[in-house]
């Protein structure tokens, strides 16, 4: 496949026991360099492609290749380069995380003593006491210690930022802003927080039903879908027949309308179809993904 | 294989070594009686270990998704896993044929009859018989050190699980082999009073036992890059090559104190006891 994307997906299909359908045919790209925002609500199969990227899973239909190489067959050398934070983590609870990094060090020839011992004091993570005496977020953040200290090519996330609060979330973004300095590496996060997504992600993929629904650079994306404010007058019925519209929205004499492949030619068919007024807002990325999975 | 990931996996695999004394109760047992009601329900216990053994932590706290995403040899990972859990059924099946095909009492009594050479060392003064009792405890002893030096090199030393595991094979090697054995002796086959006539009693516990223990210094041979890594109290922990030197000082160790008392052990009888 494709060197271009670090991670590519061709016809994706994974089906749990049961015959229930998860995946349905999931074509994924994501480039390589890229910080890759991997949207979708709950249950529409975001975990599932993560565990098949990581190799925990197997897939019924489709190639599934992660710098490469089929991801249920990742060489060991490929590994090295991938780092990995799970929505909920399985590591060995008895062990400190002075323990578990010398642990988990051997395993990794790029593993950085110095970085790993700067972000674990960044982190505010105790090196003495057992994980398992650690509340969930630092339990998380030294999961990410793990995976960061390792210094990968290709750094998942699954829900990472779930069971933290506020402060740690923040401290945890930044923790992997200071990663994506490095050159080349690629970040595939998976997050119902999308306003932390939406700070870190360049790329933004939306599962929905089992397949992509888009896969674009995040600002294309803002700039082709706006929000427009309407003002009817009595051309209530035309809010059926706006071009592009994705989600309508009305109130009284105004409707808003979430509007997709959006430009200056489309804004003029608006315009011409609403004479008294049309007024055009940008869109966040959480509004951006509740107008189009909704 | 041991270098890779086996090695860095053994904080799961040394809680194991408490299959030990299981497998040499249940091979005691074995011996005494063929009844093939008992012997099914030993082949169904030592499934069952060997299940634990294969699934162990992995399968109670779905270790195996941290282990799968790190950059670990899968393939090699599970086959030390299995030949791990394969170790006692080995053992139970080699000490099988030995007793089986074997006139083993014959043979043991032999070799130990015969002198080690010159410059022997004055015998210690008990029956013949009494001597094979001295086995056990050496055995007990290398097990005890065996499980020592894993309770202190493991990083499972706090875990709970683990921990009790260890102290069960600690338990339970105690156990067996006095308590198990005496009674056994002592109600089934033959009447022991006092010490000499228990240590009397337990000629083949005694070879169960020092050949369960021949495995386990094998592992301990085997599994020295990892002891590399362990942090000894009397080491310095900032190099890790001196913990490898210590456990091999600690090795040394025990084989002089297992020959020594070979050694002492082998030395000619002024008569045969009773």
């Amino acid at each position: 496949m494709n060197s271009e994307y670090i991670i590519e997906t061709k016809g994706l299909k994974k089906a749990y026991d049961g015959g229930q359908e998860v995946l349905s045919g999931l074509d994924l790209r994501v480039p390589r360099g890229s910080v890759y925002g991997f949207l979708g609500r709950n249950g529409t199969g975001k975990t599932t492609t993560i565990r098949i990227l990581m190799g925990l899973l197997r897939w019924d239909v489709g190639r599934v290749e992660v710098l490469g190489e089929s991801s249920f067959k990742l060489s060991v050398e490929t590994r090295q380069r991938i780092g990995y934070v799970s929505q909920e983590q399985t590591m060995f609870e008895w062990m400190t995380i002075e323990q578990l990094v010398a642990f988990t060090s051997s395993f990794y020839p790029t593993w950085d003593a110095d970085y790993t011992q700067r972000l674990r004091k960044k982190l505010d993570l105790p090196s003495a006491r057992p994980l398992g005496a650690l509340s969930s977020g630092q339990q998380q953040k030294a999961a990410l210690l793990l995976a960061l200290a390792q210094r990968p090519d290709l750094l998942i996330l699954d829900e990472p930022a779930a069971s933290l609060d506020t402060v740690v979330r923040r401290e945890f973004l930044e923790s992997i802003l200071d990663v994506l300095t490095d050159e080349g590496i690629t970040v595939l996060i998976s997050s119902q927080i999308l306003t932390d997504v939406e700070r870190i992600a360049d790329w933004i993929g939306i599962l929905s039903d089992g397949r992509m629904l888009l896969s674009e650079p995040l600002e294309d994306l803002k700039e082709s879908i706006k929000r427009l404010r309407i003002r009817t007058s009595g051309r209530e019925t035309e809010i059926e027949h706006v071009p592009g519209a994705i989600r309508t929205i009305r109130r009284g004499s105004e409707a808003l309308v979430t509007v997709q492949d959006f430009s200056p030619t489309r804004l003029e068919e608006i315009r011409a179809l609403f004479p008294d007024g049309v007024d055009v807002q940008d869109v966040d990325l959480e509004d951006i993904f509740i107008d189009l999975v909704s | 294989m041991f270098k890779t990931v086996a090695i860095k996996q053994w904080p799961e695999i040394s809680g194991r070594i408490w299959t030990y004394p299981v497998v040499a109760l249940t091979l005691t047992l074995f011996m005494q009686e063929t009844n093939p009601f008992i012997l099914a329900v030993i082949g169904v216990f030592l499934a069952l270990d060997m299940a634990v053994q294969l699934g162990g932590d992995d399968v109670r706290w779905n270790a195996f998704e941290f282990i799968f995403t790190r950059a670990i040899d899968r393939r090699k990972y599970l086959t030390t896993r299995f030949l791990f859990g394969l170790i006692p059924l080995v053992g139970l099946a080699l000490l099988y044929v030995v007793f089986e095909f074997a006139d083993l009492k014959a043979l043991y009594w032999n070799i130990i009859s015969e002198p080690v050479g010159p410059g022997k060392i004055d015998p210690i003064p008990l029956g013949e018989e009494a001597r094979f009792g001295y086995f056990t405890v050496l055995a007990f002893v290398v097990l005890l050190i065996y499980t020592t030096v894993f309770f202190f090199c493991s990083t499972t030393r706090k875990e709970s699980a683990f921990g009790g595991f260890l102290v069960l094979g600690f338990v339970g090697t105690l156990v067996y082999t006095v308590i198990v054995t005496y009674v056994l002796e002592t109600f089934l086959f033959a009447e022991a009073e006092g010490l000499n006539d228990l240590f009397a009693s337990m000629p083949y516990v005694s070879l169960i036992a020092l050949l369960l223990a021949l495995p386990a210094a094998l592992l301990f041979f085997f599994s020295r890059e990892h002891y590399a890594r362990c942090e000894l109290p009397a080491v310095s922990r900032a190099d890790r090559g001196s913990s490898s030197t210590g456990l091999w000082l600690i090795l040394i160790v025990v084989i002089i104190i297992v020959l020594a008392l070979l050694l002492t052990m082998t030395a000619p009888q002024p008569s045969p006891g009773g």
